[in-house]
């Protein structure tokens, strides 16, 4: 009796821990192959924003999106697509430099250099930005979950 | 007779808990993530103490080894020199006002963002201008990390004339 309760207790502290752990320790080959697939869905998205696809869009970003744009604004998943759709923003030329990818367990941060000319709200902008994106897997699929863009001074 | 009473609790006890455990995943799953939550925003709290008081040993324990630290000028720092300018005062935050502040958590990845109008003095000058940031934490070894801090500068609106 004794002994089956002992057992059941460490099974649940087991668990417990195992929940807790995060391993960290992942094959190189593991993370090139997850960084290359990261570029992929990345080189999907310049692609959409290019072409104005908010289908696309809507399928990369996560519901919960974190987009922080050049002039300092929170939007939504729903403002971004909706923005595109309205032509509030538009991306007429795309360029892209310095691209680095940062991977984790479930995670990669992808930053660069963008010098992407850019249209919102009427205004052009072509001055160069650094900006991250911060993508997640989610039921085994990369997902944008968070966005920030930072002018850089002159 | 009171140890087996006492056994039978006990047992009970911890079949319920498993059998909570079994059937509510999503509840485990929304307290877990109130947990890390939690830990994240002490954490966040613990690294603006030490931002104000120059603490490089504290920042090191935070920042990742491969830290992606971009400030409101669009500068890449890395780990080394975003701390070493905290600890000579290259970079040193006056006064300190963060609000907005929202956590969002994917299992070992917590994004927090908010809205910072701290007082920074940086490189001799003064920074007042309302700023978006963005700190990514991964749990690395088991212990929340910052990978990523990246600062906007709020555009501010033109201001109406007077005249």
């Amino acid at each position: 009796m004794r002994r089956g309760l002992l057992l059941l207790l460490l099974t649940n502290v087991l668990v417990s821990l195992a929940g807790a752990q995060s391993v960290t320790t992942k094959d190189n080959a593991v993370i090139e192959t997850e960084k290359k697939e990261v570029l992929m869905v990345e080189n999907e998205v310049n692609k959409a924003l290019l072409a104005g696809d908010t289908n696309v869009l809507s399928r990369i970003y996560a519901d919960d999106l974190s987009y922080t744009n050049q002039v300092g604004e929170i939007l939504t998943k729903s403002q971004v697509l909706s923005g595109f759709k309205t032509g509030n923003i538009r991306l007429p030329t795309l360029g892209r430099r310095q691209i680095r990818l940062y991977a984790y367990e479930n995670t990669v941060v992808l930053t660069g250099i963008s010098t992407s000319t850019l249209r919102y709200k009427g205004v052009v902008t072509n001055r160069p930005r650094r900006f991250s994106n911060v993508y997640v897997r989610q039921n085994g699929q990369w997902k944008l979950v968070a966005h920030t863009v930072t002018e850089i001074a002159e | 007779m009171l140890v087996k009473v006492t056994s039978w609790v006990a047992l009970l006890m911890v079949a319920f808990v498993g059998i909570e455990a079994a059937q509510s995943p999503a509840r485990i799953e929304l307290q877990k993530a109130d947990e890390a939550k939690n830990e994240v925003s002490n954490i966040e709290n613990e690294m603006n103490q030490a931002i104000l008081q120059k603490d490089a040993t504290v920042l090191a324990k935070i920042y990742a080894d491969d830290l992606i630290y971009i400030n409101g000028g669009g500068e890449l720092l890395n780990k080394s020199r975003a701390v070493a300018d905290y600890r000579t005062g290259n970079n040193t935050l006056v006064h300190l006002d963060h609000d907005d502040i929202q956590l969002r958590f994917y299992g070992d990845t917590i994004v927090l963002t908010g809205r910072s109008n701290s007082t920074v003095r940086y490189k001799g000058g003064v920074i007042k201008i309302p700023r978006r940031f963005t700190n990514v934490f991964v749990l690395l070894n088991r212990r929340w990390q910052i990978v990523l801090h990246q600062v906007t500068n709020v555009e501010q609106a033109p201001k109406a004339d007077a005249q």
